[in-house]
C-alpha cells in the first residue's frame, strides 16, 4: 500500500499537485462572508434581536399588553413617583431609586405600557414576516420558476403569463379591500370558510391577511429569477453532459442546475427581506395589518405619531428599531451577494 | 494508425439521411413556424469498429450538432442512426438511458462541462451512479482508477474542478466519459479550447485510450492537422451536408471537391520552401445561411469551379473510390 501511495505521489507530482485542502464554492462563499465585517456585525444584531424575539418574555420588563395608566407617556430613563393621583418627577438626590420611583428604560405610551417590551414583542412580528415571506417566496417561486423555465416551451409561456397578470394587478388595494370586507363580515358574523378564514385570522392576532398579502407579493419577482436562472444554465454543456451520462429531469434538477442557481436567488431574497418587514410595518401603520394588542412597530409608530411633538420616542423607539433591523438585513443581502459573486470580491 | 490495418470491420455506427431542423417559430401562446435552420441536413455515412472518424468544417456547419443529434441529445428531424443495429432515433425513457452507456461524449469547454458545484469524483463517479454500476466504496475505487487512467492524480477526487488547468479538467470529462466502458465516443472539438502544447497530450491520450480499450470515435474539430493525426477517415461537412468522406491519406493528397481542396490550401506547411510555394485558394463571400440554403449544390455560391447544373440539381453523393477504398464525394464535377 504504501510503494502504492509513492508511485500516486509521482502520479500527483507529474501531472501538477494541489496545495492545500479541496475549496468548494460554498466553503469558498462562506469564508468571504465571514471576512466582510459589516455583514458578520449585521449577522449577529438580527441573531440577537432574533433571540429577544424567541425569549421575550425573560427579557421585558413587563408583558406587552400591561397598563399602568398612571404612567401613560412616561419619558425614557426618567424617574418618576406616583402622589395620589397623578404622577410626578422622582428627585434624584431627596428620593432613592427604590423608593416607590419608577424607571421606564424607553418611556411608556399613551396606554400606560412599557415601550421596551412593546418594542421587544414587536420584534417578533417582523422577523415572522421575515421568515414568512421569505420561505414562501424561495420555495413557491424557486419551484415555480424551475418548472416554468426547465420544461420551457408552451408551458413556460402559460406560466409566465400568469405571473405577468399577477404582476400587473394592483395586489396591495387587492389585499386592502379584502382585509376591510373580511372585517366587515366579521362584524356580521360570518359562516363558512369565510368564516373560518376571520377565526384563523382572529386566532393569528391580524397576521393571516398580512401573510396573504406578502406572499402573493413576493414569490413572483422570485419565479421570474429562478426561471431565468434556470434558462441560463440549462444550455451549459455540464447540463448536457449529466443527460449525454443518462442522468433523469429529477437528477439534473436537483443535482446539477438548483446548487448552482441557488447562490444568486438567496441574494435576492436577502436583498428583499427589508421589503417584507417595511410592508408588514405599513399596513399595520394604516391599521390592516396586525390586531391591537399585539404590538407591531407599524402599529407603535401609528399609535404615536400623533402626539409626536410632545411625546417623540413613542414614534422614535419603534422607528430606530425598524430602522435598525431594516438596516441590518440590507448589509447581510450585501454580504451575501459579495460572497457568492466573486466578480465583485476585492474591488 | 493503430487500427487502419485495411481489413473489412463490421460497423458500428449507420448514420442515415439525418436531418436535424430547427424551428423558428414566431407569435406568444399560439406559435407558429415561420422557418428551420437546418443545421443538418441529409448526411449519411458510418463508422466501424475501433476507428476514428474525423468530421471537419467550419464554424456553424453542423458538426456538432450532428453529434449530439447522433447521441439522441437533439431528437433528430428525419433520417436514421443505427448503433450496433439498433435504431437510436425510436428509443425512449428507460430504453435510450441504458443506451447511453455505450456511448458517450467529450465536450469542448473543459470548463463549462463540469458542474462546478460537484468533486472530481462525483463528476467522474455521477455515471455510475445513474447507471447502478457502482456505489460506496466500490465506486471510489473505480473513479481513482479512471482517474489514473486519464494521467491524473487519484488523491484528486475530492477536489472542485475550478482547482485544476484546463488540460486537467479535459482529463476529467474524458474520464467521466469512460466511466461506464462505453464504445464509441464522440469527441467535441475536445481539445479547440486547450493550448497548443496540451493539446498533443490529450490526442495522445485519446490514441492511447482507443488502442487499450478498443474505442471508436467521432473526431469533431475544425483543425485539419490534428484531424489528420488522429483519422483513420476524415468526412468534410459544409452548411449542414457531407462534401466528401474519404480515408486520411486520399483526403491530403487527392482532395476531390473543390471545398476540400480550399480548405487545405489553408493549411500552413511546417517546411518554409514548399509553404513558400503553397497555392491558397482563397474563397470569396459568406456562408450562406442555414435557414435558407443555396438551390442545388449548398457550395456553389462560393464555388471556384461552378456551374449551370449546379443551381438546378443537388449534387449526388457517389463513390469515386473503390469498395475497398471508399472515396465518397458530393459534387457535379463528378
Amino acid at each position: 500500500m504504501a510503494a502504492e501511495n509513492a508511485s500516486l505521489e509521482q502520479l500527483g507530482q507529474e501531472f501538477g499537485q494541489l496545495k492545500g485542502k479541496p475549496r468548494s464554492p460554498m466553503g469558498d462563499a462562506v469564508r468571504e462572508f465571514k471576512r466582510n465585517k459589516v455583514a458578520m456585525i449585521s449577522v449577529v444584531f438580527i441573531l440577537i434581536i432574533a433571540t429577544l424575539a424567541v425569549f421575550a418574555p425573560f427579557f421585558t420588563p413587563y408583558g406587552f399588553n400591561v397598563q399602568n395608566t398612571s404612567y401613560a407617556r412616561a419619558k425614557p430613563m426618567t424617574p418618576y413617583v406616583i402622589t395620589t393621583d397623578k404622577y410626578e418627577l422622582c428627585h434624584w438626590k431627596e428620593t432613592p431609586m427604590d423608593f416607590g420611583c419608577t424607571v421606564y428604560i424607553l418611556g411608556a405610551d399613551g396606554l400606560g405600557r412599557d415601550l421596551l417590551s412593546r418594542v421587544i414583542y414587536g420584534s417578533r412580528i417582523s422577523l415572522l414576516v421575515a421568515i414568512i415571506g421569505s420561505s414562501v417566496s424561495l420555495i413557491i417561486g424557486t419551484i415555480y420558476g424551475v418548472i416554468s423555465g426547465y420544461f420551457g416551451g408552451k408551458t413556460d409561456d402559460i406560466m409566465m403569463r400568469i405571473v405577468d397578470f399577477l404582476w400587473a394587478l394592483p395586489v396591495l388595494v387587492i389585499i386592502i379591500i379584502m382585509t376591510v370586507y373580511f372585517k366587515a363580515l366579521a362584524r356580521a358574523g360570518a359562516t363558512g370558510f369565510a368564516g373560518f378564514l376571520i377565526d384563523l385570522d382572529q386566532a393569528m392576532g391580524g397576521l393571516l391577511f398580512m401573510f396573504i398579502a406578502i406572499g402573493a407579493l413576493s414569490w413572483l419577482g422570485m419565479a421570474r429569477q429562478a426561471r431565468g436562472q434556470i434558462l441560463s444554465h440549462k444550455k451549459k454543456e455540464y447540463v448536457e453532459a449529466a443527460r449525454s451520462i443518462g442522468a433523469g429531469n429529477n437528477r439534473i434538477i436537483f443535482k446539477h442546475l438548483l446548487p448552482n442557481i441557488i447562490g444568486p436567488l438567496l441574494v435576492l431574497e436577502s436583498m428583499a427581506i427589508p421589503g417584507y418587514i417595511g410592508l408588514e410595518a405599513f399596513l399595520s401603520f394604516i391599521g390592516l395589518g396586525v390586531n391591537p394588542p399585539t404590538p407591531s412597530w407599524g402599529i407603535m409608530i401609528s399609535e404615536g405619531y400623533l402626539g409626536i411633538k410632545s411625546n417623540p420616542h413613542l414614534v422614535l423607539v419603534p422607528g430606530t428599531a425598524l430602522t435598525l433591523l431594516t438596516l441590518a438585513f440590507n448589509y447581510m443581502g450585501d454580504g451575501i451577494r459579495d460572497a457568492i459573486d466573486p466578480r465583485i470580491h476585492g474591488r | 494508425m493503430s487500427s487502419n490495418n485495411g481489413s473489412k470491420k463490421d460497423v458500428l455506427l449507420e448514420v442515415k439521411g439525418l436531418k436535424m431542423y430547427f424551428p423558428i417559430t414566431k407569435g406568444i401562446i399560439i406559435q407558429k413556424k415561420i422557418a428551420d435552420v437546418k443545421a443538418v441536413d441529409g448526411i449519411s455515412f458510418n463508422i466501424k469498429h475501433g476507428e476514428t472518424l474525423g468530421l471537419v468544417g467550419e464554424s456553424g456547419c453542423g458538426k456538432s450538432t450532428t453529434g449530439r443529434a447522433i447521441l439522441q441529445l437533439y431528437r433528430p428531424t428525419a433520417g436514421s442512426v443505427r448503433f450496433e443495429g439498433k435504431e437510436l432515433t425510436e428509443m425512449k425513457g428507460e430504453t435510450l438511458r441504458r443506451q447511453r452507456r455505450e456511448m458517450q461524449m467529450i465536450f469542448q469547454d473543459p470548463y463549462a462541462s463540469l458542474n462546478p458545484r460537484l468533486t472530481v469524483g462525483n463528476i467522474v463517479g455521477e455515471p455510475l451512479e445513474v447507471h447502478k454500476l457502482a456505489s460506496g466504496k466500490e465506486r471510489q475505487e473505480r473513479v481513482q482508477e479512471l482517474l489514473k487512467l486519464v494521467g491524473l492524480n487519484p488523491y484528486f477526487v475530492n477536489r472542485y474542478p475550478h482547482e485544476f488547468s484546463g488540460g486537467q479538467r479535459q482529463r476529467i470529462g474524458i474520464a467521466r466519459s469512460l466511466a461506464v466502458n462505453p464504445k464509441f465516443i464522440v469527441a467535441d472539438e475536445p481539445i479547440s479550447a486547450l493550448d497548443v502544447s496540451i493539446q498533443a497530450q490529450i490526442v495522445n491520450l485519446l490514441e492511447d485510450l482507443q488502442a487499450n480499450l478498443g474505442l471508436t470515435y467521432l473526431f469533431i474539430a475544425h483543425d485539419l492537422s490534428m484531424v489528420r493525426h488522429i483519422s483513420d477517415r476524415i468526412a468534410v461537412m459544409y452548411l449542414g451536408k457531407l462534401v466528401e468522406l474519404t480515408d486520411h491519406i486520399t483526403l491530403y493528397e487527392d482532395p476531390l471537391h473543390p471545398y476540400t481542396q480550399a480548405l487545405l490550401s489553408a493549411v500552413p506547411i511546417p517546411d518554409p520552401y514548399i509553404e513558400e510555394k503553397r497555392q491558397r485558394i482563397v474563397l470569396e463571400g459568406d456562408v450562406p445561411s442555414p435557414t435558407n440554403p443555396p438551390s442545388g449544390c449548398n457550395f456553389r455560391t462560393r464555388c471556384p469551379r461552378v456551374m449551370d447544373i449546379c443551381a438546378e440539381k443537388d449534387p449526388e453523393w457517389k463513390n469515386m473510390g473503390t469498395p475497398e477504398n471508399e472515396h465518397w464525394v458530393a459534387c457535379h464535377l463528378y
